[in-house]
C-alpha cells in the first residue's frame, strides 16, 4: 500500500476560495490530493485548526488569503492569519517537525493558475517529506 | 565490586521532603555492608533548560523546589546576572536578601515545627508528626501553624504566592519593596517571633535536657567526620553572596573560592547507578565513597563549621551554646543539625528586624541594564539546606546550551549514606534473625535522615535507571539478593 | 470520619506547602476527615494505606514520572471514591512536562554528559523509566485544582467542595475544576478595558524596564493572561511579574499554548500591520527563541503538538 500526500487547504472565499472556483471553471489541473476547507477569511484560521487537520491525518495544511496589505475583505485577517501561521512553524520546527507542513500563501480571485501551481507545488513538497504520522485524534 | 544484593529499605521516608528511600546493600558473603540514600523521582532539569530563555530560568527552575523555591529563583538570578554581566543595583540587592531570609526563616521553621520537632519530641512513638504533637502539646502545634499562616500572608504581599512568588529579573527584581511592605514585614516578624519561643522553649525543655538527646550526642550513628562546605562573608555565617569555605573533619580551613563561578576546581560529581541523583564529592580527595573522608556536608550544621562567628546578638549566644553542648567546633554529630537550624532561625529574624529599618531598601533603581554579557554565569547561594549552584552556558541568541545545578541535597547523600550505613549492621541483623528490623532501628534510620532535612526534589532534578519495582515514599522494604521481597513495612 | 490520602507523585513540595498553608482550616477538615496519608507531613505508612480497601477522597499531587508512581496512582485511584489532581504537574503535567518532547535516555544524556566520573555498580533496583505523564493521563478524576502551587482562590473552593462533600456526600458536577472559567484579563487590574490591547513589538525580559501598572502584553512583554484560567487574584502581575500561565487553559480541554499564541499574534503591532508588512511582523516574531517555553511552559504534556509529536514518533 503507498502512502499518497493528504493536505488540507483553508482557502478564504473571497480570494483563494474564489480562485480554486475558477480553477474548477477552466478545468485548471492541479493535484487533487487536496480537501479544501472554505472559510470566511484567513483571520477565522486558528492554529489549533492547523494543528488539529496535522493530528487527524493531514500531512501538510495550506492556507489560502487575499493579498497583502489591503485585499482583505475584512481589512486585516491575513495578517492575523500570517502572524499567527508563523508562530505556528516556530512551534513546529522546535518541536522537531518540519515547518514547511504548513504554508501560507496570497492568491487573489483572478489568480485561477495561481492557484493551481501552488496547491500542486506544495502536494509535491509533501510527498517530498513524507508522512507525517499523526492519525490520532 | 561483586556480587551485590539489595537488603533493606525505608521505602519511602515520611516526614522528608520528596519522595526517598532508604536502600541498604549486602555483599553476598554478608560482608560488605552500606546504605545508600535514593531519590526516586525523575523530572531532568538539565534537560529541561536547553533551548529555554535564559531570563526565563529563575522562575522555570523554582519549581525544582516547593519548600526553597526563592533559593534557586535567586541563584538563577545570580547566574543570570553573570550571563548578562550586569551587577543589580543596591536596592535590588537588598531585596534579594531579604527574599532569602524569608526562604531561610519559612523553611527552617517548616522543618522544625513539622518534622523535627515530632521527630524528637515524640521519640520511641510509632507516628511522629504534627498530629500526634497537636494531642500532646496543643500550644505548641498550634504555635507552628501560626508561623505558616503568617508567613503566607507576608509571602503573598511581598512576592506574591506563597511559594513560587517570582521577584529576579536580570540584572535586579522585578519592584522595588514599598514602606507599607516593610510595615507588614515588621508586623509579621513580631508573631513569626513570639510563636518562635514558644517552641524554643519545647525545644529548650523538652528536647536538649532530654536523655534522648544527650545520648543522640554521644551516637556514633549520628556523627560524621567530613568536609563542611559553606559560604562565609570575612569569616562571618552568610547565605547570599560570599567566599565558598571548605573545612576538613579537623575544622581547618583547606579551601576558599573567593568566587563561585571556580565551584569545578573544589566540587566534582559522580554518576553513580544507584541513584537519581550524579554525587558531588571534595574534588582533591578524588570520589573515595563510601569512604566517609572525601564527603562534604553541607547546610546549618556545615555553615556553623565553616563560620567563625555569627551576626546578631542572640543568633551569637545560641551558636555559642550549640558549640558548647558539641564540645567545640567542628561539630560532627548530625542530630545538631535541628539546633544549627534554630540559630539560623534567630539570625534570619534580627537580620530581617534591622532590613525593615533600611531605607535603601525604599529608593533607588530596581534594575540594572548595562553590562558585557558572556556565554556563561554561575551563582551560588546558602539554601536553607547548603550550598546551592546553578551553572547556565549559554547560545548568542542567550537561549540555555547546557545547565549544570548542584544541590545541597545531593551534596549531603553521601554524608546521609555514611550515618545509615551505620546502622544498616544491625538493621541487617534484625532482619535475618527475626525478619523484621525493630522499631527502634527503623527510628533510627528515619530520624537521621530527617536531621538533614534533605530537600528531594531538589535533589532529583536528575536521572533515574532502571531496575525493580518499589514503591515510593519511605517504607521498609526488605530484599534478599536475588531482589524477592522478604519484609516489608 | 471519611478517609482522606494525599498521595505525592514526582513532586517538588509546594503543593505540601499549600495544602498545609490551609492552616486552621486544616484542623476543621479534620473534624469530618481522617487523614491516612500524607507523607511529608504525617508519621503514616505506606503500607499502612495500601491495607485499606477504600479512601473516600485522594488527594494526588505531582506528576509521574517512574513506574511505580503510575503504579500506586492507579492503584489507590482505583480505591478511592472522590480523586482530586491537585496542582498543575499533577492535573496539566507542569514544568517537568517540558521533556515531554524528549525521551528519558536523551534526559539522562544531558546529566550524564556532564560528571566527572562514572562509576558502574551492579543492578541495584532503581524505578523504570516511563514516559513522563500528568495524573489526569492515567487517571480520570472528579476534581482538578490547578495552579503552582494552587493559590487562595482555588484552596478556598477545594476546602468549600471536601467540607460539603463530608456533609452531603454530593459534588456539585461530575467534574469539578476549580478556578473561575474566564481568563485572567478579564479582572486583571491593568486590562485597559477601553481600548484594544496592541503589542507594540516582542522584548525579552533582560531588555525591557517592567513598568508597574501597564498591562505587560502592551509593554511588548509576554503575558499569559490572555489564555489562563482565573484560579488567583493575579499574584504575579501584582508584584510586577509577567503571567507565565501555571493556571493552564481557561476550559479543561483547550490546549493553552496555541490561545496564548494566537492572541499574541493577532495583537501585534496591530495598528502598523499594514506599515510594516510580513518582514517587519517577522523581525518582531522572531524575538521568541523559545515558543515551547514560553507559550507551553505547565501544559506542554497535554498540548495539541505533544500529541502530534507522540503519535508522530510511534507511527513511524
Amino acid at each position: 500500500m503507498s502512502w499518497s500526500p493528504r493536505v488540507v487547504a483553508f482557502l478564504c472565499k473571497w480570494c483563494s476560495g474564489a480562485a480554486a472556483e475558477t480553477a474548477g471553471v477552466m478545468r485548471l489541473r492541479y493535484d487533487p490530493s487536496v480537501t479544501p476547507v472554505i472559510v470566511p477569511c484567513t483571520g477565522r484560521v486558528t492554529p489549533a485548526m492547523i494543528l488539529t487537520a496535522l493530528l487527524n491525518g493531514a500531512d501538510g495544511v495550506l492556507v489560502g488569503g487575499c493579498h497583502t496589505p489591503n485585499d482583505c475583505h475584512y481589512v486585516a485577517g491575513n495578517f492575523k492569519a500570517f502572524k499567527r501561521v508563523y508562530m505556528v512553524k516556530k512551534l513546529l520546527q522546535q518541536a522537531g517537525i518540519e515547518p514547511e507542513r504548513v504554508r501560507i500563501e496570497w492568491i487573489s480571485a483572478t489568480e485561477a493558475p495561481k492557484l493551481a501551481r501552488v496547491v500542486s507545488e506544495f502536494v509535491e513538497e509533501i510527498r517530498r517529506l513524507g508522512p507525517l504520522g499523526g492519525r490520532r485524534a | 565490586m561483586g556480587e551485590y544484593g539489595l537488603l533493606s529499605a525505608l521505602d519511602p521516608i515520611t516526614l522528608v521532603e520528596g519522595v526517598a528511600r532508604v536502600v541498604i546493600v549486602t555483599s553476598s558473603d554478608g560482608g560488605d555492608v552500606r546504605a545508600l540514600y535514593q531519590i526516586m523521582e525523575f523530572r531532568g532539569f538539565e534537560k529541561l533548560a536547553q533551548g529555554r530563555h535564559v531570563e526565563d530560568m529563575p522562575r522555570i527552575v523554582s519549581t525544582i523546589c516547593g519548600f526553597c523555591s526563592w533559593s534557586h529563583h535567586l541563584v538563577s538570578g545570580k547566574a543570570v546576572d553573570a550571563v548578562f554581566g550586569r551587577k543589580p543595583p543596591a536596592r535590588a540587592e537588598l531585596t534579594r536578601i531579604l527574599v532569602n531570609h524569608i526562604q531561610i526563616l519559612d523553611s527552617h521553621l517548616l522543618h522544625f515545627a513539622f518534622i523535627g520537632l515530632p521527630d524528637l519530641a515524640l521519640w520511641g512513638e510509632k507516628q511522629r508528626d504534627i498530629t500526634k504533637l497537636l494531642a500532646k502539646s496543643p500550644e505548641v502545634a498550634s504555635a507552628a501553624l501560626k508561623t505558616r499562616t503568617v508567613l503566607k500572608r507576608l509571602e503573598k504581599r511581598l512576592v506574591g504566592k506563597i511559594q513560587q512568588g517570582p521577584v529576579v529579573v536580570p540584572g535586579g527584581v522585578a519592584r522595588g519593596l514599598t514602606r507599607e511592605d516593610l510595615g507588614e514585614l515588621e508586623k509579621a516578624l513580631r508573631d513569626v517571633s513570639g510563636a518562635f519561643n514558644t517552641l524554643y522553649k519545647f525545644f529548650e525543655e523538652r528536647v536538649v535536657e532530654s536523655e534522648l538527646f544527650k545520648r543522640l550526642l554521644e551516637s556514633e550513628e549520628f556523627t560524621v567526620r567530613c568536609y563542611s562546605m559553606g559560604l562565609v562573608r570575612g569569616s562571618a555565617l552568610e547565605h547570599y553572596d560570599g567566599a565558598l569555605r571548605v573545612v576538613d573533619s579537623k575544622g581547618r580551613v583547606v579551601h576558599e573560592l573567593a568566587s563561585p563561578a571556580e565551584y569545578t576546581s573544589v566540587i566534582g560529581e559522580a554518576l553513580v547507578e544507584w541513584n537519581h541523583a550524579a554525587l558531588p564529592y571534595y574534588k582533591l580527595a578524588g570520589f573515595k565513597f563510601p569512604d566517609e573522608e572525601s564527603t562534604i556536608m553541607v547546610g546549618p550544621l556545615a555553615r556553623l563549621n565553616v563560620a567563625e562567628k555569627v551576626p546578631g546578638e542572640r543568633a551569637s549566644w545560641e551558636y555559642k551554646r550549640l558549640l558548647e553542648a558539641a564540645g567545640g567546633k567542628p561539630v560532627s554529630n548530625v542530630a545538631l543539625y535541628h539546633w544549627a537550624r534554630l540559630v539560623e532561625t534567630i539570625h534570619s529574624l534580627e537580620a530581617l528586624e534591622e532590613m525593615t529599618r533600611d531605607s535603601r531598601l525604599l529608593e533607588g533603581e530596581v534594575a540594572s541594564f548595562t553590562g558585557t554579557p558572556s556565554s556563561r554565569g554561575v551563582g551560588a547561594v546558602e539554601a536553607p539546606r547548603g550550598v546551592l549552584i546553578h551553572d547556565y552556558s549559554v547560545a548568542e541568541d542567550f537561549t540555555v546550551a547546557r545547565a549544570r545545578i548542584i544541590t545541597p541535597t545531593t551534596i549531603n547523600n553521601t554524608s546521609i549514606n555514611t550515618n545509615l550505613s551505620r546502622v544498616s549492621a544491625r538493621l541487617v541483623r534484625e532482619v535475618k534473625s527475626s525478619g523484621r528490623p525493630s522499631p527502634e532501628t527503623v527510628s533510627l534510620l528515619e530520624s537521621i535522615v530527617r536531621s538533614y532535612d534533605p530537600c528531594n526534589s531538589c535533589a532529583t532534578h536528575c536521572v533515574r535507571i532502571g531496575g525493580e519495582v518499589i514503591t515510593t515514599s519511605f517504607t521498609i522494604v526488605v530484599l534478599n539478593e536475588r531482589g524477592d521481597v522478604l519484609w516489608r513495612g | 470520619m471519611l478517609r482522606l490520602a494525599v498521595l505525592p507523585g514526582a513532586v517538588c513540595g509546594g503543593c505540601d506547602v499549600a495544602l498545609a498553608s490551609l492552616g486552621e482550616r486544616l484542623l476543621e477538615l479534620l473534624k469530618h476527615y481522617e487523614v491516612v496519608y500524607w507523607p511529608t507531613v504525617v508519621d503514616r505508612k505506606l503500607s499502612d494505606l495500601l491495607k485499606l480497601d477504600s479512601v473516600d477522597v485522594l488527594i494526588h499531587m505531582g506528576g509521574i514520572s517512574v513506574e511505580e508512581e503510575a503504579e500506586l496512582a492507579r492503584e489507590i485511584s482505583s480505591r478511592a471514591r472522590v480523586k482530586v489532581s491537585f496542582g498543575t504537574c499533577s492535573v496539566y503535567g507542569d514544568i517537568p512536562g517540558l521533556n515531554s518532547l524528549y525521551t528519558p535516555e536523551e534526559v539522562y544524556e544531558a546529566i550524564a554528559s556532564q560528571v566527572d566520573a562514572r562509576i558502574r555498580s551492579e543492578r541495584l533496583g532503581l524505578p523504570r523509566p516511563i514516559e513522563y505523564s500528568a495524573y489526569t493521563d492515567i487517571v480520570e478524576p472528579e476534581v482538578l485544582a490547578p495552579g503552582c502551587p494552587p493559590d487562595e482562590l482555588v484552596l478556598d473552593q477545594l476546602f468549600e467542595l471536601l467540607v460539603k462533600y463530608a456533609e452531603t456526600g454530593r459534588l456539585e458536577a461530575r467534574l469539578v475544576l476549580l478556578g473561575d472559567s474566564e481568563s485572567l484579563c478579564n479582572k486583571c487590574p491593568r486590562n485597559p478595558k477601553t481600548s484594544k490591547v496592541v503589542v507594540p513589538g516582542i522584548k525579552r525580559l533582560y531588555e525591557v524596564r517592567l513598568d508597574e501598572n501597564k498591562c505587560f502584553l502592551e509593554q511588548g512583554v509576554l503575558c499569559m493572561g490572555p489564555a489562563t484560567r482565573a484560579i488567583c487574584d493575579h499574584s504575579c502581575v501584582r508584584v510586577n511579574y509577567p503571567c507565565t500561565g501555571c493556571g493552564g487553559p481557561v476550559e479543561w480541554g483547550s490546549d493553552a499554548g496555541l490561545s496564548a499564541m494566537s492572541a499574541v499574534a493577532s495583537a501585534l503591532m496591530a495598528d502598523m500591520e499594514k506599515a510594516v508588512l510580513e518582514p517587519g511582523l517577522v523581525g518582531e516574531l522572531d524575538e521568541v527563541r523559545d515558543v515551547v517555553g514560553s507559550f507551553y511552559r505547565y501544559t506542554l504534556r497535554k498540548s495539541l503538538i505533544y500529541k502530534l509529536k507522540k503519535a508522530r514518533s510511534s507511527g513511524e
